[in-house]
């Protein structure tokens, strides 16, 4: 692998933000593909991200230190993006349910998914049924994450599943769900395709969501 | 025993007769931090920020900030000035009816040096303070210390109380927001200093954290605090009692994140949750039950809950230690 992709690697797993935006820029220049990019410097750098905090080596801090300055690479190659076709690996919805105010799993998930190279749309926090399903009909997602902090919310993911159902959208949409109350039996009893403990399992289970492969996070 | 005689025991290192019980061992007074730090009907709190109640208590609006960059925090926040915030009317109206040689008088005191930098900028730029700006984020917290200890003394001076129980949520249900070294350079200095000036006046300090935050309890016992409030079992608690027995007393241990503190859990549930905690923690002596029923009006702490009478009834069977 190129030297450039391993400095900037490196620079995103460190959090070193104007290095990422360096390197991302002397990639191009040297003719690398921004798809190699991505696959090649910022996909592992997430992984090994996800390998350090499963190990209790870092913490949220450093995630979103290396989150902002993949961001910042991504946005370096934003005109390239946006010229090519197919370049965003898939669209997710997001946003915690009705009740609920917390956004801050939510933000560091949109923040990885971003870096990764998926079209993220925010819904927000405090996201009534209605408009997660007027946003699977106008965007389309290959996937819809709901969050839900709270025992008290937890509920909506139920209905916001059953709601799917009512408007005939279950079988167009891939649903994954968290939070700290929500766990694998209550994703398996509610019907949903995946759940993730944190915003690294979220990432991977996406992945899988977008490929229809049955993951390890599949429910 | 009654249950302040009993609670002093367990806190004097002597033999309790029966595990505490944080909803009957407390008068729990939040009226002064409701009106300086966390208005727990929504509204502005003494700092002009906006809060949002919900059936969980109440948070800081989301995504509506003071200042996004910890250097300008002098050109916004302004310390309220504690002879007018109305410490002791507080007071006077929460220990009207107390039996204070019957009880533990606690006041909570919410929204920490960490939470209280993020009620002003957000989470994300608060976590990136910490690293990016240390200083800065240093010099806030320094000067927050001080007004909080202000308040504290205040406090102490209008309650009388026997526990200050101070909010400071500083882990996810996986672990720390930041690490140890950077909650050690950055946070602990004036969360020391908050601790002691409450502890050099003879008050128990107890230290409120939920999520895994194990990897700094023994700082906490370090600065004086004599509990670890909400102390979830995402952390080994067992570990963590035996580690610090005779200095630390564990008030948590419900599993309040999972199918027990679902809505609709049954009574059959939540009684062999109420005999788990005694079976598990109960023998080590230093634990006090703190149960969490939620249902759909919010914490039956605060809404009440027809299942708690029952729960309560066989935990008081089987407490006796």
């Amino acid at each position: 692998m190129e030297k450039v992709l391993i400095e900037l690697q490196q620079a995103i797993e460190n959090g070193e933000t104007q290095i990422a935006m360096n390197k991302t820029k002397e990639a191009l220049n040297h003719g690398i593909r921004t798809d190699k990019i991505i696959q090649t410097a910022i996909n592992p750098a997430f992984k090994d991200l996800g390998q350090k905090m499963f190990d209790g080596e870092i913490y949220v801090t450093d995630v979103l230190m290396a989150s902002r300055a993949a961001h910042a690479a991504m946005y370096v190659m934003e005109p390239m993006l946006s010229r090519s076709t197919g370049t965003s690996k898939g669209i997710v919805a997001i946003g915690t349910v009705a009740g609920d105010l917390h956004d801050i799993g939510k933000n560091l998930v949109i923040m990885m998914l971003q870096g990764s190279g998926y079209t993220v749309i925010d819904l927000g926090i405090d996201v009534p049924t209605e408009t997660f399903i007027a946003a699977v009909r106008m965007h389309k997602p290959d996937v819809l994450a709901l969050s839900s902090l709270l025992t008290t919310t937890l509920p909506e993911l139920d209905n916001m599943i059953d709601a799917l159902v009512e408007q005939g959208l279950r079988a167009q949409v891939k649903v994954i769900i968290g939070g700290a109350p929500v766990t694998a039996e209550y994703a398996s009893r509610i019907k949903a395709d995946a759940y993730a403990n944190d915003l690294f399992e979220a990432t991977e289970a996406v992945a899988d969501l977008v490929k229809n492969r049955i993951g390890k996070y599949a429910v | 025993m009654n249950q302040r005689e009993n609670f002093f025991a367990m806190i004097e290192g002597k033999k309790p007769e029966f595990i505490p019980n944080s909803m009957e061992v407390y008068k729990t007074c939040v009226m002064a931090t409701s009106i300086i730090d966390s208005p727990f009907q929504g509204g502005l709190d003494a700092y002009g920020v906006n809060w949002i109640a919900t059936k969980e208590g109440s948070i800081p609006e989301p995504n509506k900030f003071m200042f996004n960059d910890i250097t300008d925090w002098k050109d916004h926040v302004k310390f309220p000035n504690v002879d007018t915030l109305g410490i002791e009317e507080a007071a006077k109206m929460e220990l009207a009816d107390v039996k204070r040689d019957e009880m533990v008088i606690n006041v909570f005191s919410a929204c920490g040096l960490f939470e209280r930098m993020a009620a002003f900028m957000g989470f994300e730029n608060t976590l990136c303070s910490l690293v990016e700006d240390p200083d800065a984020s240093r010099e806030f917290f320094e000067a927050f210390a001080d007004f909080r200890i202000d308040c504290h003394n205040r406090i102490i001076d209008a309650y009388q109380p026997d526990v200050i129980t101070y909010f400071d949520d500083l882990a996810t249900a996986n672990g720390l927001f930041m690490s140890p070294k950077v909650y050690r350079e950055v946070i602990k200095p004036a969360h020391q200093r908050i601790a002691e000036a409450v502890t050099s006046r003879g008050v128990i300090f107890s230290q409120h954290t939920c999520g895994k935050c194990e990897e700094i309890v023994g700082d906490y016992v370090e600065m004086g605090a004599k509990i670890w409030h909400s102390a979830q079992i995402s952390n080994d608690l067992e570990g963590i009692m035996d580690r610090y027995k005779g200095k630390l007393i564990i008030e948590g241990g419900w599993d309040s994140s999972g199918p027990v503190s679902y809505i609709g859990a049954s009574i059959e549930d939540l009684i062999e949750e109420a005999k788990r905690c005694v079976r598990v923690y109960g023998p080590k002596g230093n634990y006090i039950f703190m149960p969490v029923l939620m249902n759909e009006n919010g914490n039956s702490l605060l809404v009440g809950d027809p299942r708690l009478e029952p729960m309560l009834k066989a935990f008081n069977e089987i407490n006796k230690l």
